[in-house]
């Protein structure tokens, strides 16, 4: 069995797509919380920075408290979520504690053994299938097909997204350009300043492409690239817009392709989405 | 073939069973005492399958995969998937965690090699950061007993 082949991943989504089933929440609503309701599993939201809370622990302990985001105890059914986790990762968090008291091989292990004293491949395996079932609990594959099938190629698409799924706007994005069958690439970056102190953007991370991008065009950006702050996709960015979103073009250097660009900005993060 | 096979199981379970439930290896790391006795782990799941008189038809029909592929498991010096363990651990009758441990997929849980009097709590957590030591394990497992505690004081309370 490869964990990584796509016979496990929809093995997994189907996973997913049962409990949905299960509880009869087919639609777009129901959160990670509510399936955790359903499935009896206690869920908590606990400062671990908390002062009064850790007032009798050991400095060390204090330290551990700091790293930890989630948790999950199988044997007690408990779900522990930091309050310190940033509100849009939450969901995700929920959705991945989910998937490893859901998939059955998960449950059966951790019911007996902490996750950090295994292998260090199968925890890695075990975090991928929890991974992979938090995306389809969050962004059921019906649902998505539905949202690319009735609404335009667009970022205001993705913030319906976001909005429907109550997933993140970067998760969201991911998962829209990913599942896309039209040619599409979503480009993730922040504020950064070149080697001369100059402002602009750079990747935050890889490149996401849509498969139909992917044949057509490979990877047309360096993942070094810096968009200067005069350059097309940083205006909207440092322009100080109050807009939801830029729509610009773009001609990207070796193609004689003007690209659409719809570039969203939230303090945080910017992401662009490129099409033609 | 059998008969051996089963003398070696045996030995095994005699060698093994009570140093590992009360935590120990008698002064060497389980890896170790592993590593010496089996050249390869795969080899346990052989070993139980001729224990129980099984044949590798049958143990890949319970285990939903093909001859084939169960031949190739058996032969090979990576990891068991870990998907099939607990599925072979019912199979067998043998306890979970001890065939993780026997199989290569678990380590003996850090609080095990120190005297420690925090509770063991299977847990599985979302952490930022480097892989956490040993230690930081510990810790974690002490954080999660005072959690747990916690919760439970709050739950009496109302």
């Amino acid at each position: 069995m490869d964990t990584f082949s796509d016979k496990n991943i929809s093995r997994i989504k189907l996973l997913a797509q049962d409990l949905r089933a299960k509880h009869n929440a087919m639609e777009w609503g129901p959160s990670p919380e509510f399936f955790m309701k359903k499935e009896g599993l206690d869920y908590e939201e606990y400062d671990l920075s908390d002062r009064s809370f850790l007032k009798k622990v050991s400095k060390k302990i204090k330290k551990i408290s700091k790293v930890i985001k989630a948790a999950i105890l199988i044997p007690e059914q408990l779900v522990l979520i930091d309050t310190d986790l940033h509100y849009a990762k939450k969901p995700f968090g929920q959705g991945h504690e989910l998937g490893h008291n859901t998939i059955p091989e998960h449950k059966e292990i951790l019911y007996v053994c902490s996750e950090h004293d295994l292998h260090i491949k199968v925890r890695k395996e075990m975090e991928f299938e929890a991974n992979i079932f938090a995306s389809e609990i969050l962004y059921p594959t019906p649902l998505i097909e539905s949202i690319h099938k009735n609404y335009p190629l667009s970022m205001a698409t993705i913030l319906l997204l976001k909005e429907r799924s109550g997933g993140s706007i970067h998760s969201s994005a991911i998962k829209y350009v990913e599942t896309s069958q039209k040619v599409c690439c979503l480009l993730i970056l922040e504020k950064a300043h070149d080697d001369d102190g100059n402002r602009g953007l750079m990747f935050k991370s890889q490149q996401i492409c849509s498969r139909p991008w992917w044949r057509k065009h490979k990877r047309l950006l360096a993942d070094n690239q810096f968009f200067s702050e005069d350059h097309t996709l940083s205006s909207a960015v440092f322009s100080g817009s109050l807009e939801p979103f830029i729509k610009t073009e773009l001609e990207i250097r070796g193609t004689d392709i003007i690209f659409q660009a719809h570039v969203f900005y939230n303090r945080f993060i910017v992401l662009a989405l490129l099409f033609e | 073939m059998k008969k051996k096979n089963k003398e070696k199981v045996s030995t095994i379970k005699k060698d093994f069973e009570g140093p590992i439930e009360a935590g120990q290896t008698q002064g060497i790391s389980l890896q170790e005492v592993l590593d010496n006795y089996l050249d390869e782990r795969n080899v346990i799941l052989s070993l139980l399958r001729v224990y129980f008189d099984k044949s590798s038809t049958e143990v890949a029909s319970e285990l939903g995969i093909s001859k084939a592929d169960l031949e190739k498991i058996e032969k090979s010096k990576d990891l068991v998937p870990y998907q099939l363990v607990p599925k072979i651990a019912k199979l067998f009758d043998v306890d979970l965690k001890t065939l993780l441990m026997f199989l290569g997929h678990a380590n003996l849980p850090a609080s095990n090699h120190e005297s420690d009097d925090s509770s063991d709590f299977p847990l599985a957590a979302q952490y930022s950061g480097p892989e956490l030591t040993r230690q930081e394990k510990i810790d974690l497992q002490k954080l999660i007993a005072i959690i747990v505690e916690h919760k439970q004081m709050d739950k009496d309370t109302k």
